[in-house]
């Protein structure tokens, strides 16, 4: 098999856990699924706790306004053996991600496919890049 | 349904033999169904009083037990109580009272609110969810006890296999009390086969994330057989007695086995569940305290300041 093959099912099978739709342990009825959004924003904290694993998102408006999502990952459970750690995410990290946001508008979700801010998806198994 | 069961005579514990028995598949069978027939039996008045672990008779067993260590991963497959998924496996057996709880609980979840899912609280899952793994378990045998330790909201079973009868009184608990036998399947000497009863199961509980209840009487019952595919390769065929339900309803669960680079993590349930239950409301706990709503006209709520 040539290598960049193996390269790339690798990368795959590493970050499959945090790429796909979240099929939570248990109900995940106060997401939207129907209706995903695209986020982009800073990292402001990043949660590795159960039951669930979270980020708080700092995105900012066309006109500058701040607002600070509350994003539920995955739990610890799910994404340790795939690699993650408390330090794969920092403070100050722009990132993109996939989000089922809460039904009500308000500025929560859980989410997926979790991207640094140029579109590489991120793979915790490799060093981070120097300019996030 | 469990009353017409618990008529019938104490079956199990009258007959329960703490000496090892082979099986082949026909006496399995019998088994199995005169499991089914009898093992609903309360029959409190009479069973002996409670037994200690340290007054129990201990088993005279002369049989190997199994290497079942390592670490036991739910095989692929829908997070639904039956692996194949309700779309392939057809609906769940329940009642016609208990199919319109479970549309009742559907049309809210459709609506935002999580209803019918007490995990979602950080409630233990229970028997028989709890078997589902949907995070790894170990198993460790020993002759007395059989132990299973989960790691969603690190959950333990003890497995009693001692030879005990059933308590007068078994204190609920969402795990319910276990008491199983060892069988040699294919008479080499070696068990390679565990069944397990369960009772005393305290609810809430659910069969699954989708909500699919059991009844709020929570008189369930759990039969299970417990066997090796291949080395690497554990199946639980999980049977439930519940008066939710038509008749038993039987899953094939299959586990496969790590036994190199093994990981634990651990589950804290209650560290950062922002998942927050108020009455029938559901909200989802902000970041800096307040909470936000779940659902369309719902009002949000900001804690009272000092």
């Amino acid at each position: 098999m040539p290598q960049f093959i193996k390269c790339a099912a690798a990368i795959l099978l590493l970050t499959a856990g945090i790429f796909r739709p979240v099929y939570a342990h248990h109900s995940t009825a106060m997401f939207d699924a129907d209706n995903p959004i695209e986020l982009a924003g800073t990292i402001k904290e990043w949660q590795y706790s159960n039951p669930h694993t979270f980020i708080i998102l700092i995105v900012s408006d066309e006109n500058g306004d701040d607002t600070e999502w509350t994003l539920e990952g995955r739990s610890p459970s799910a994404i340790y053996r795939l690699g993650w750690t408390p330090n794969s995410l920092q403070p100050g990290d722009r990132i993109m991600l996939s989000v089922n946001p809460l039904h009500s508008g308000a500025p929560g979700g859980n989410y997926s496919n979790i991207r640094w801010h140029d579109g590489t998806p991120i793979d915790p198994t490799l060093a981070r890049p120097e300019q996030n | 349904m469990i009353d017409q069961f618990r008529h019938r005579a104490c079956g199990l514990d009258s007959n329960y033999e703490a000496k090892p028995r082979t099986h082949h598949s026909k006496a399995r069978h019998a088994f199995i169904f005169a499991t089914l027939l009898t093992g609903l039996s309360a029959c409190t008045a009479q069973q002996d009083s409670m037994p200690t672990e340290s007054d129990v008779p201990s088993n005279n067993l002369n049989l190997a037990y199994p290497d079942w260590h390592g670490q036991w991963n739910r095989a692929a497959g829908s997070l639904n109580w039956p692996s194949e998924g309700y779309e392939q496996a057809g609906p769940p057996p329940l009642t016609d009272e208990y199919m319109a709880i479970w549309q009742g609980y559907t049309a809210l979840q459709e609506a935002g609110i999580p209803a019918g899912d007490p995990p979602s609280t950080c409630l233990p899952q229970g028997m028989p969810r709890i078997m589902k793994m949907t995070y790894p378990m170990e198993i460790i045998v020993t002759p007395e006890i059989t132990y299973i330790h989960a790691e969603w909201n690190s959950q333990f079973r003890r497995i009693y296999t001692d030879g005990r009868s059933w308590p007068d009184y078994i204190l609920p608990a969402f795990n319910g009390y276990s008491i199983g036998e060892w069988h040699d399947e294919d008479g080499d000497g070696i068990f390679d086969m565990l069944s397990v009863e369960t009772r005393a199961i305290k609810g809430p509980r659910s069969f699954d994330s989708r909500a699919v209840p059991l009844h709020s009487n929570d008189q369930t019952l759990v039969l299970e057989e417990i066997r090796l595919l291949d080395t690497m390769t554990m199946q639980n065929t999980i049977t439930t007695i519940d008066d939710a339900l038509t008749g038993p309803w039987t899953v094939n669960q299959v586990y496969e086995r790590q036994l190199d680079n093994i990981i634990w993590a651990e589950y804290a349930c209650a560290e950062n569940n922002r998942h927050l239950k108020l009455g029938d409301e559901w909200y989802f706990i902000n970041e800096d305290g307040t909470l936000s709503p779940t659902r369309v006209g719902q009002p949000g709520l900001v804690p009272a300041s000092d």
